[in-house]
């Protein structure tokens, strides 16, 4: 490789790592254009080099389907032990459910054979009763204590007083019967502690919803939930698994949404308008300022911009006339502010804005 | 440095695990927001991301990034065009409203990418023929910018003479490979979008 091999390659380097002054970049340019052979070698060198960002790019993506699979595994593997998880829990529900029910049906029928032993094995001792062992030690019944129980005097009458029992018989099940643990009423007919549980009692939620706008022809109108003390979940009724406190994209039209608490209870559907307004700005999501200067890019149309703090408070005034620059003031902080721009026709139009470095 | 900026320095230097990292807790979860917004699937929204990412890295590493730009947004304005492609694609867009159009800044970064992604294939053929020396050496100078002296102490050559005149003979060997497939010269050499 010659010197001036040597010396076109390291140009086309610089030129294609970006590392040329524009000046340079310039010079070189029209050097290329005039000469079709410099022009190959730059497409060659170019094509060298993207080559390897290719080789890079191929084996990132490798890497980027390795990591969701791997994901998907884990999620899966979690679904198997929630899974697991549910249907022990469903089978243990379950139990309690047979075996009160057994309890039950022994109190209102008088059982015709004493619990299965195997059953009785995972039965709740209850406090104030005793376990009554048969001779070879194994448990054979449970006995309340009646002191506990039994309250009054006419019914202390009605339980004979017989330690051990040991087969199934209606002083058996008297004594399950009168358990306080066993036959425990079921919770749905207990009328106290349902009413506690009901999630719409006293359910009057309070948040702010505003609806911000759409231009004309296109979508950019949003609402916006802003949460009392309570946590509620909000879902527009065209979409009921997204939740969310702000929904973007809306058209103008009427929207119905459903608002649900923490505790189940859910209220809707509730109507809400987007407007639309003929506000030619993007929106103003974020804006970076450079030494505490704001230089908003405003349509040339507009007559005002007014920013104002999260308070409402009038933080900048500008006009067409003197241009739309902000110089904040030390105490004017970065953050979250509302720009307003009014147009010739008397239209205003809203958005917010996040200054930050 | 902000953190749009940690992003674009770590690509440019080759952190691919951190910058990954990264983007799958600070925007990924945007991503797929944006899909289900727009009716599509958690897979779709992974595809999307996936796409958009390596749009994003192509970007850097072509030097068509500017300074201060957000990541974040960048990745968001990708990956909204390159759903809207993939329904166009599969015939499904009459499902989406007619307001959802492309960003004419973005697509053609996007097309470039797709035809690149056709050439896959063909790219991983071209670098296996090269040699896997070849390969290490040409990318510890090109693509990590190491002198000679870094490339010798790295790669374990015995001298910077070495390194040079294996440089130049795997460059040619490269510039043959890629002469006989004018499409591949044709498709990597022309400026990035």
């Amino acid at each position: 490789m010659s010197m001036s091999d040597n010396h076109i390659e390291n140009t086309i380097g610089r030129y294609l790592g970006g590392k040329m002054s524009p000046e340079e970049e310039q010079s070189f340019l029209k050097q290329v254009a005039e000469s079709p052979e410099l022009s190959q070698q730059v497409e060659m060198e170019r094509a060298i080099r993207n080559a390897f960002v290719e080789d890079e790019i191929i084996r990132l993506r490798k890497q980027i389907q390795k990591d969701f699979q791997n994901q998907k595994k884990t999620t899966h593997r979690w679904k198997l032990w929630g899974g697991g998880l549910g249907l022990l829990v469903l089978v243990g529900v379950g139990s309690w459910f047979v075996l009160n029910n057994n309890q039950d049906n022994n109190s209102s029928f008088e059982p015709k054979t004493k619990q299965s032993p195997i059953l009785e094995k995972y039965l709740p001792t209850p406090e104030g009763s005793k376990e009554i062992s048969s001779k070879d030690g194994s448990i054979s019944s449970i006995e309340p204590l009646k002191t506990k129980v039994i309250p009054t005097e006419q019914k202390d009458k009605d339980i004979p007083n017989t330690p051990n029992i040991t087969s199934s018989t209606p002083k058996d099940s008297q004594a399950v019967k009168e358990n306080p643990v066993l036959n425990m009423p079921n919770r749905i007919n207990e009328p106290t502690k349902y009413s506690k549980t009901d999630p719409c009692a006293g359910f009057n939620p309070t948040y702010d919803v505003t609806s911000m706008p759409s231009y004309v022809d296109a979508n950019n109108g949003s609402i916006r939930f802003r949460l009392g003390k309570e946590k509620l979940e909000f879902w527009l009724a065209s979409d009921t698994a997204f939740r969310s406190l702000q929904f973007s994209h809306l058209g103008a039209g009427q929207y119905l949404y459903f608002v649900k608490n923490k505790d189940g209870c859910v209220k809707g559907p509730l109507s809400l308008e987007v407007k639309t307004t003929y506000c030619k700005e993007d929106h103003f999501p974020k804006h970076y300022i450079s030494q505490g200067n704001y230089n908003p890019e405003i349509h040339e149309s507009a007559l005002t911009v007014t920013v104002y703090d999260k308070q409402g408070r009038t933080m900048a005034e500008m006009n067409r006339a003197h241009g739309f620059e902000w110089i904040l003031s030390p105490s004017q902080s970065l953050g979250l502010y509302s720009i307003e721009i009014q147009y010739p026709h008397g239209e205003k139009c809203q958005y917010s804005l996040t200054l930050f470095e | 440095m902000t953190i749009d900026e940690q992003i674009i320095d770590a690509i440019l230097k080759g952190n691919n695990p951190w910058v990954l990292q990264t983007l799958y807790k600070r925007s990924l979860p945007k991503v797929k927001n944006l899909i289900r917004k727009m009716n599509g699937t958690e897979e779709e929204a992974q595809d999307v991301f996936q796409e958009a990412v390596l749009i994003l890295l192509r970007q850097v590493k072509t030097g068509k990034m500017y300074d201060g730009t957000e990541v974040d947004a960048y990745l968001h304005r990708v990956s909204r065009n390159l759903y809207l492609n993939d329904l166009r694609r599969k015939n499904k867009s009459q499902s989406m409203p007619n307001w959802e159009t492309m960003d004419n800044q973005i697509e053609p970064s996007i097309e470039h990418h797709l035809a690149l992604r056709h050439s896959e294939q063909q790219i991983v053929e071209l670098l296996s023929l090269l040699g896997q020396n070849c390969k290490d050496l040409l990318q510890a100078i090109i693509m990590d910018d190491l002198d000679y002296q870094e490339v010798a102490e790295k790669l374990g050559y015995a001298s910077t003479d070495v390194v040079k005149s294996q440089k130049h003979r795997c460059k040619k060997k490269l510039e043959d490979l890629l002469l006989q497939r004018p499409h591949l010269v044709q498709i990597l050499g022309k400026p990035m979008p």
